[in-house]
């Protein structure tokens, strides 16, 4: 304190203490005077004890000595042995000693500046020396404390900032410490992590992030904005919005690999505050899904595949588990049922396939003892025309106890599998007839001719008759008479009418085995139909038993229809018997509900000329649709029919046109039948 | 319509046949001939002088159309085909010997069938005063 009032004042001293150390009064006199005249104030001593206890003093009362002036020579304690001890005390250190010697003690001073005094002055004294002397030293002094004081200054300065450093040093180390530690189990995380600062620009990205996004150094990374590793940026700032409002975001997105490739993650960001709570940043974490969602799609996929296996199956596939809940129900189960996949999901079987309920039991069995059940030819309530298989099978899976239904709807093949037989009924009845005409004809002509002969030779009408008669004597009228009365004639007319019904079945039977020898020739379907139609109106046979002008014949023939190559006597029979077979169904309708018609079609179709032949009479039930077909399957009156046209006609077409015939029929709607011949006759 | 001055063969190996079909024709004056086989009616033919030989198809010895060649070579008798084949078509060499569709006639026949062909054969050879 003292030092810097000092320093604010002027360097006149009054106040500079000074104090004289000599043995001679005179001397101190001579001192004294000077310097009092010059302003300073002064403290005697006239010996070195003394000269110390009153530095002492001066030392303790705050007061010290601003210059010592201290005689080398003098009794008692000499000017050197002084100095030491006064330096020996303590805040002395700093307080310049000059030596007062006389001349011829020069050579002492040598010992005096090694001992640490500043200066000396020789006596004699000469004031203007003694002042400029004490002058300079007490301004090198004050120089010194000066630099002292601001080296304390200074000093004091440096420790605290070293002390702040150092604090700070530490908590700085703490930090970053704490932030290795941190970054070190971010970096060894296997999860991809990002820290960003608050742009969303990238201060941080872990090496499991680095690894996926394709980079090889964090700072390939740092510094780019967050936003620019994905491709969903709409999403993405759709997601920090919500971020912002709820503090977490997650989602699946796609991201952009450094070399462009696209990916799929599953990303999970999060702020980051300071202290104070304020946002400073966003942490992202991700999970590769990629391998996840690849695998999904190919599930999928798969899924797809297999759905799309049981779907296009031909079967109704219906998958039920042990609780007899639907699991799969396919496109086929659908067309059947009338029931969508979506509906049946998860439903009780017998609750929306009735139908079931008679299976449930073989159901339950096949689940328990993994057995096969099949049903062959059910006719199920939802579908009552059609005909079905069943297979109960259970899953190969053990574990699973589980069942798949297969319901096969047979209507069709069964159809086929009819066909075929039809035809080979055909083919063996054909053989037959064959061999059979031959010999049944023969019998036959004997009955025939006997007869023709025996009502020739009973007739009046024959001259020879009645002389072989006369010549016998027999009356022919009377023997004409006894053959009407006892009936005669009339069995007679049986027996012929009969022969020739048994002729005619022969020679139906016979087209069975026909190797029609002549070839197919190109023919005009149309005008051919025409012909029928006309030759139907005027047939004799045919007027006698149904007036066609009664029926409406209806042509729908469809133009420009190209030639069909086929045999046109051999159509010109099967469609002439259809023809009658419509005009009789029609009469032998009771009620009536439209005007009699007969529709005759005649269309084109990709490989098929197609002819149909319906009538608007009684119709067929099923069964006779199912038989209509068979050799001597007749519905008419015995003694009308044969029961060979139609089987005649389908074995035509089938087997001498490679072509189909087949008929529907509604009972009490009519019947449709349908002739379908190739525009190319296979090569036989 | 008499025919007393042709001569017919009939031949087939039905015996009720061939019979029936001569008293048919008998009771037209023509004077029949009946063979029940193949054979024996060539050697009918190489005796009498025979106009028409109506003859079956299958018989045991040999068919009919054998039976034709057989006979053609020393006979210009004329022929119906009477066949128990309904669908019986005519061959070529047939066709050549002047034997056509209308020479066909199906068992069991209309005996009226065979007059009319003989009619239609022999026409010019009929006398009406018997």
């Amino acid at each position: 304190m003292k030092e810097e009032n000092n320093n604010t004042r002027s360097p006149e001293s009054e106040s500079k203490n000074i104090v004289i150390v000599d043995d001679m009064p005179k001397n101190i006199q001579v001192i004294g005077t000077v310097l009092q005249n010059n302003g300073y104030l002064i403290n005697i001593a006239h010996n070195g004890p003394k000269a110390i206890t009153l530095v002492e003093k001066m030392l303790e009362t705050q007061k010290p000595p601003d210059l010592i002036l201290l005689d080398i020579l003098m009794p008692e304690m000499d000017g050197f042995e002084t100095y030491t001890k006064i330096k020996g005390l303590p805040g002395s250190e700093e307080i310049p000693i000059i030596f007062l010697s006389a001349v011829t003690e020069t050579k002492k001073m040598v010992e005096g500046f090694k001992l640490g005094a500043v200066d000396y002055i020789t006596k004699p004294i000469a004031s203007e020396e003694l002042l400029l002397r004490i002058k300079t030293h007490l301004t090198l002094r004050e120089l010194h404390q000066k630099i002292a004081a601001n080296n304390k200054i200074l000093e004091k300065t440096v420790a605290l900032r070293t002390q702040e450093l150092t604090q700070k040093n530490r908590i700085l180390e703490a930090e970053i410490k704490k932030r290795k530690e941190k970054e070190f189990v971010i970096d060894s995380a296997s999860s991809p992590i990002i820290i960003t600062n608050i742009d969303e620009t990238i201060t941080y990205a872990n090496p499991a992030f680095l690894k996926l996004w394709g980079y090889k150094e964090k700072n390939e990374i740092t510094g780019t904005k967050f936003i620019n590793h994905f491709t969903e940026t709409t999403e993405l700032e759709n997601g920090l919005g919500e971020l912002k409002l709820k503090g977490k975001w997650e989602n699946e997105i796609q991201a952009v690999k450094k070399d462009g490739n696209i990916f799929d993650v599953n990303i999970s960001l999060s702020i980051v505050y300071d202290k104070l709570k304020h946002p400073v940043g966003l942490t992202a974490t991700f999970i590769d899904i990629s391998q996840r969602k690849r695998v999904l799609t190919e599930l999928a996929k798969t899924k797809q595949t297999l759905d799309n296996i049981i779907n296009s199956m031909p079967s109704a596939i219906i998958g039920i588990d042990s609780d007899h809940r639907i699991v799969q129900w396919n496109l086929e189960a659908e067309k059947i049922t009338n029931i969508t996949a979506e509906y049946a999901g998860n439903k009780k079987l017998t609750d929306i396939f009735p139908d079931m309920s008679k299976y449930v039991d073989k159901i339950k069995l096949s689940i328990n003892n993994h057995k096969i059940y099949k049903f062959e030819k059910i006719i199920l309530d939802i579908a009552e025309t059609r005909i079905f298989d069943l297979i109960i099978y259970p899953l190969a899976e053990n574990e699973i106890k589980a069942v798949v239904l297969r319901i096969d709807d047979i209507t069709k093949r069964k159809k086929l599998e009819e066909m075929i037989i039809q035809s080979e009924k055909m083919m063996s009845v054909g053989g037959l007839a064959a061999g059979m005409a031959h010999e049944i004809n023969n019998p036959l002509s004997g009955i025939s001719q006997s007869i023709q002969n025996f009502i020739r030779r009973s007739s009046p009408d024959f001259p020879k008759n009645i002389e072989v008669a006369d010549a016998c004597g027999l009356d022919f009228n009377a023997f004409q008479i006894y053959m009407e009365k006892r009936k005669l004639k009339k069995y007679l007319k049986i027996i012929q009418d009969s022969s020739d019904r048994a002729a005619k079945i022969v020679a139906n039977m016979l087209q069975f085995s026909r190797r029609s020898e002549s070839k197919p020739v190109d023919t005009n379907l149309p005008a051919l139909l025409d012909k029928i139609i006309e030759l139907a109106s005027v047939d004799y046979d045919l007027k006698k038993k149904y007036d066609f002008r009664q029926f409406q014949i209806i042509r729908e023939f469809e133009e420009d229809l190209a030639e069909v190559p086929c045999l046109p006597m051999e159509i010109e029979q099967v469609l002439l018997n259809l023809l009658k077979n419509a005009a009789q169904a029609i009469k032998d309708q009771k009620k009536r509900e439209a005007e009699p018609c007969i529709r005759i079609g005649l269309y084109r179709e990709d490989k098929w000329v197609r002819i149909e032949v319906e009538d608007n009479g009684p119709g067929m039930t099923p069964e006779t649709c199912n038989r209509i077909f068979e050799p001597f399957y007749t519905t008419k009156p015995p003694g009308i029919g044969t029961g060979l046209g139609l089987s005649v006609s389908y074995f035509i077409i089938t087997h001498n046109h490679d072509g189909e015939m087949f008929v529907r029929s509604t009972p009490e709607k009519g019947s449709c039948f349908t002739i379908r011949l190739p525009w190319k006759r296979r090569v036989k | 319509m008499m025919f007393s001055n042709i001569n017919v063969l009939i031949v087939d190996d039905e015996r009720v046949i061939r019979e029936m079909l001569q008293d048919f024709l008998e009771d037209y004056e023509i004077t029949v001939y009946l063979s029940g086989t193949g054979k024996e009616a060539l050697q009918k033919l190489e005796k009498h002088p025979i106009h028409l030989t109506i003859v079956d198809l299958r018989m045991d010895d040999m068919t009919g159309i054998e039976f034709i060649h057989k006979a053609k070579i020393n006979s210009d008798t004329k022929y119906l085909i009477y066949t128990g084949s309904t669908d019986y078509t005519l061959s070529g060499d047939l066709l050549e010997l002047g034997i056509t569709q209308q020479d066909v006639l199906f068992k069991p026949a209309n005996m009226m069938f065979f007059i009319d062909a003989i009619e239609r054969m022999f026409g010019d050879r009929k006398n009406e005063n018997k």
